[in-house]
């Protein structure tokens, strides 16, 4: 039995650098010379060319025997096909969305699924300007043993109302769309 | 016991921490970051991930919610679920003084989810919103709309009130018919 295909393949590839060692060393004469003879009418200048080349011959002779990753059997006519055609990559951009609606508050649009970006995005802002007022601390490492309540500007009167809560105070009024009632339903019999 | 539809398989999820320290993954990585987020719920209230983790994450939760309500803090297994499920141990006392009396009386699900507008162009990740139920920071879905006055509800109020009364006046009707026949016989 022959020696496995790498393993010829590895020794191949010494014994082609320590041809190339003895070459660089000035053993053997370059790969090039024969050919030198021929053309012996090229100018000197060539000649250092080819000099260079021949070294870069060597480092190519080096480099040469490892194979880089390639392919390793055929694709099927089938396989071909089926990505040929298939709805993946640059295609499935091209296919129209029927699932976009229009919100219904700011008129922006957004999937079915998906709540409006547009709304949330002020709830956002406000969520954060409301943590923010809480403070980092009560926020953050100690929190409130109580529920917590965010009285805005000109709701002064409701504070007994909220005996025993934790009361953070934000110095702006209320939103309009932050309605306090949040609890109204459409079919309210009053 | 949990009052929302729930998947039955647990999720694929890893933890990421310092680059250094690279990611957590398999059943440790996914127990390490569900606590994450279950204290993160506690503390803010609402909190925005991946949705399949807020969807992982809230049965979790709800249950935690669920025994503290049932058993209350005189409970050494409560106290060590709490204690395991809460990475920062100020919240504990949150648990029980501030959810529990919120949630007592509830007869559905604590925690709300939504999914959040996938993002184009990008990388088309679904991201959502978890949020406990009562919090104090603004609605995410905007409020809804008095719209008895609408003419189509208008419409369709009088017509449901016609159907309805035709309905009881053939009903009498019939009534008074079999009785007249029984009253004959």
């Amino acid at each position: 039995m022959a020696a496995p295909y790498g393993m010829t393949r590895l020794l191949g590839s010494f014994r082609r650098f320590e041809h190339a060692l003895f070459q660089w060393m000035g053993f053997y004469p370059p790969p090039g010379f024969q050919a030198e003879l021929v053309y012996d009418i090229q100018p000197v200048e060539n000649h250092v060319n080819n000099q260079q080349s021949s070294t870069k011959s060597i480092l190519q002779d080096i480099f040469d025997s490892i194979l880089l990753a390639v392919p390793k059997s055929r694709r099927t006519a089938e396989k071909k096909r089926t990505r040929k055609m298939s709805m993946k990559g640059h295609y499935e951009y091209a296919i129209p969305k029927n699932n976009i609606i229009a919100c219904l508050e700011c008129g922006n649009w957004h999937e079915k699924e998906t709540i409006c970006g547009h709304c949330y995005q002020t709830v956002k802002t406000e969520t954060e300007e409301m943590q923010e007022a809480m403070g980092l601390d009560a926020l953050k490492y100690d929190a409130p043993r109580s529920e917590v309540v965010f009285l805005y500007d000109g709701e002064e009167q409701e504070r007994p109302k909220y005996d025993g809560k934790y009361i953070v105070e934000m110095k702006k009024q209320r939103p309009e769309w932050f309605s306090k009632n949040l609890m109204t339903k459409a079919h309210n019999p009053k | 016991m949990l009052r929302f539809p729930y998947r039955a398989r647990p999720r694929k999820m890893s933890r990421q921490r310092l680059p250094e320290e690279g990611i957590i993954v398999g059943q440790e990585g996914r127990l390490q970051r569900l606590r994450q987020l279950v204290t993160g719920l506690v503390r803010y209230e609402r909190i925005e991930t991946v949705y399949q983790h807020c969807d992982e994450t809230r049965g979790y939760a709800e249950r935690l919610i669920h025994t503290a309500i049932r058993n209350g803090d005189q409970h050494q297994h409560t106290m060590e679920m709490a204690d395991y499920w809460l990475n920062e141990k100020d919240l504990i006392y949150k648990l029980f003084d501030v959810l529990v009396p919120r949630y007592q009386n509830y007869s559905s699900a604590f925690t709300n989810i939504y999914r959040t507008p996938i993002v184009y162009p990008g990388r088309g990740t679904e991201m959502g919103i978890l949020e406990l139920k009562g919090n104090p920071w603004p609605d995410v879905l905007p409020k809804q709309r008095d719209n008895r006055y609408v003419i189509s509800n208008v419409l369709l109020q009088a017509a449901r009130k016609d159907y309805n009364t035709s309905k009881e006046s053939r009903k009498t009707k019939n009534e008074l018919n079999s009785s007249s026949e029984n009253s004959e016989t």
